[in-house]
């Protein structure tokens, strides 16, 4: 006799952590062989007690398999109801699924539902699913008819970074003011982070979107506690693991001081509130430098900041962690000469930092890598690059494989392979009259299922064009 | 000296015999040597025999390492049977081979990606359990997925 256990949904009410089934395998008769299911629960304090099956549970044939068993549906006396999840072959196969594919899915009985609905799948098929499918999106701006368009494009990890023509994303949000275009603030979870900048107008707070292109879906943030004028703002955006939620954080700097201290608030979205978090009083590094410069990893967010006081100069990584919510400080590597702080970034899932280096004879990128997260002892050179024949502008991001992707200033975009020391053309933007560089954003481009359960989903532009016709017709009755 | 070899038993109590060396490319049979020796048969109450029949076919390829990958793709592509799949991943899972259970799961998503919601139902003999009503509402919120 063989015995197998399978381990039903752990649910936490009434202190019964789990039902296990434990399934034995008896030998019998050629040509059936049944299973003799018996339940035990286990409680938090590890001691179990035996639970008669139902009849329908007994003698449940194994032909069944592939079937969302309703056996595993269980109904206990004290009144907890164990949720039916499908095989583990069926949820690793889900889990290597398309979003799209998983929207359909979600339908084709309640046990998938019910697996594809948890915490626990979304964050396995994020994994799963991102792991085997690498992808990155490009933002590009493209002037149509007078107006500013935004344009995703999505791209392979592959070592020529390939246009992926499968995956298009139709960028659904109209700016409410003439501003430029959407700001990104960040990238997680591939949820990302909008933000409807105006440089020009004192800010008002308008728009900051949380938008997954993967399903469509995206969730537009309440105002924020703090109005202020005369001041900016810098966002921030990252997932907390713990409480399994996206958080937004804001600091709002007043213009007038540059050494007074940012106030903060910190978006919650399950609870759709923004709430004051406390900035440390003895944080040195705290101006922020480039709005643009933020970068979730290791479960914090990071910015290049500067010490404000008049004649220091002085850089670090300001962080805020989304758990803790507390800031923090990584310093800087030093260096013997001068090099100029351009960006950080990420390789895989270390932090990086580019540096901007003036030669004799030119300039050289130099890449920095953390290899072990928050001990500034770790900083490594991965490279460096030099550059004489191409008109070189902002490095947008370091690739899984270290490699960069600059945008020059012809608005083309090239990729250094650091293997072979040469530089590719990703796409020639200022023949395909790309608009503006310096707006340009390449972040990674993951498929989840991120927002399916707090957000809003998108119509499809033809549906918001019929609605509009709609209302236009409304008003002038 | 011969090489050690093992007899696995099917669900429909079938022998096959394998050389141990390969066997243990399956982490449940490595444990099971390690235990006790596995001297006599080793049964596989959950495998039919024509799926173990696969699944010793796929542990004694002579591959080298290096063509391994494309190998194990090759051989579920040739199996592209969804019903044949599953069973050969619900085997490789029970006996823990990971790259053969990946490669199975991965040929089946690939083939039920585009698949319509009867058509998913159909492969994996499903049920449907829920009213026209409920799988509108659901349906309605993101029709261009379908």
């Amino acid at each position: 006799m063989r015995v197998s256990r399978r381990k039903i949904q752990k649910s936490s009410q009434n202190g019964v952590y789990a039902c296990v089934a434990t399934v034995d395998d008896q030998d019998q008769e050629e040509g059936s062989w049944d299973e003799y299911v018996s339940w035990h629960l286990v409680k938090d304090d590890g001691c179990g007690g035996d639970l008669v099956a139902p009849d329908s549970l007994k003698n449940h044939n194994r032909e069944g398999r592939h079937r969302c068993s309703r056996s595993l549906s269980l109904e206990i006396e004290i009144g907890m109801a164990v949720e039916e999840l499908p095989d583990e072959v069926i949820v690793e196969i889900l889990s290597i699924l398309p979003a799209k594919s998983l929207l359909r899915c979600r339908l084709v009985c309640k046990c998938w539902l019910n697996l594809i609905s948890s915490t626990k799948f979304k964050l396995m098929h994020l994994h799963n699913f991102n792991q085997l499918n690498p992808r990155y999106f490009v933002r590009r701006l493209f002037l149509v008819d007078f107006k500013v368009e935004e344009c995703y494009d999505v791209h392979l990890d592959d070592e020529a970074f390939t246009l992926d023509r499968s995956t298009q994303i139709e960028f659904p949000f109209d700016r409410i003011r003439e501003s430029y275009c959407f700001r990104i603030v960040g990238c997680c979870h591939g949820v990302v982070c909008l933000y409807d900048e105006d440089e020009n107008i004192s800010f008002s707070w308008d728009m900051v979107i949380l938008w997954n292109p993967s399903i469509r879906r995206k969730l537009t943030l309440t105002l924020p506690i703090f109005n202020p004028i005369k001041s900016s703002v810098v966002l921030g955006f990252g997932y907390d693991k713990v409480s399994d939620d996206f958080k937004v954080v804001s600091l709002t700097y007043d213009w007038s001081s540059f050494s007074t201290r940012p106030k903060v608030e910190v978006y919650i979205v399950k609870t759709g509130f923004w709430r004051k978090v406390v900035f440390p009083g003895d944080l040195r590094c705290f101006n922020i430098q480039s709005a643009w410069s933020q970068i979730f990893s290791n479960g914090c967010v990071h910015w290049i900041a500067r010490d404000p006081t008049p004649g220091v100069s002085r850089y670090s990584i300001m962080t805020y962690d989304v758990t803790t919510e507390l800031f923090g400080e990584i310093q800087l590597p030093e260096f013997s000469d001068e090099k100029h702080l351009l960006r950080v970034s990420v390789v895989g899932e270390s932090l990086a930092a580019i540096y901007l280096h003036h030669l004799g004879s030119g300039s050289a990128y130099v890449v920095m890598v953390m290899k072990e997260y928050k001990n500034p002892n770790s900083w490594t050179m991965l490279y460096s690059t030099q550059y004489t024949g191409l008109a070189m502008w902002i490095p947008l991001r370091l690739r899984n494989n270290g490699d960069m992707i600059v945008e020059l200033e012809n608005r083309d975009m090239v990729m250094f392979n650091h293997n072979d020391g040469r530089y590719v053309y990703v796409f020639r933007g200022g023949e395909e009259g790309c608009y503006s560089n310096s707006k340009t954003c390449v972040d990674r481009y993951e498929e989840s299922l991120a927002l399916l359960d707090v957000g809003d989903s998108i119509p499809n532009k033809e549906a918001m064009e019929a609605l509009m016709m709609i209302q236009n017709q409304g008003m002038r009755l | 000296m011969s090489k050690k070899t093992l007899t696995l038993m099917s669900k429909d109590k079938q022998l096959f015999n394998i050389e141990e060396h390969l066997a243990v490319q399956s982490v449940t049979i490595r444990n099971m040597v390690k235990e006790d020796g596995a001297s006599s048969v080793i049964p596989l109450p959950r495998v039919d025999s024509e799926t173990l029949a696969l699944v010793i076919e796929y542990l004694n390829r002579q591959q080298a390492p290096e063509e391994d990958e494309d190998y194990v793709k090759k051989f579920v592509d040739e199996r592209g049977e969804i019903p044949t799949l599953l069973e050969l991943a619900q085997a490789a899972l029970d006996l823990d081979i990971k790259k053969l259970m990946d490669a199975a799961c991965m040929k089946v998503a690939d083939l039920i990606k585009d698949f319509t919601l009867e058509e998913v139902r159909e492969a994996l003999r499903i049920e449907n359990d829920r009213t026209p009503e409920e799988e509108k509402a659901i349906r309605d919120e993101f029709q261009w997925a379908f």
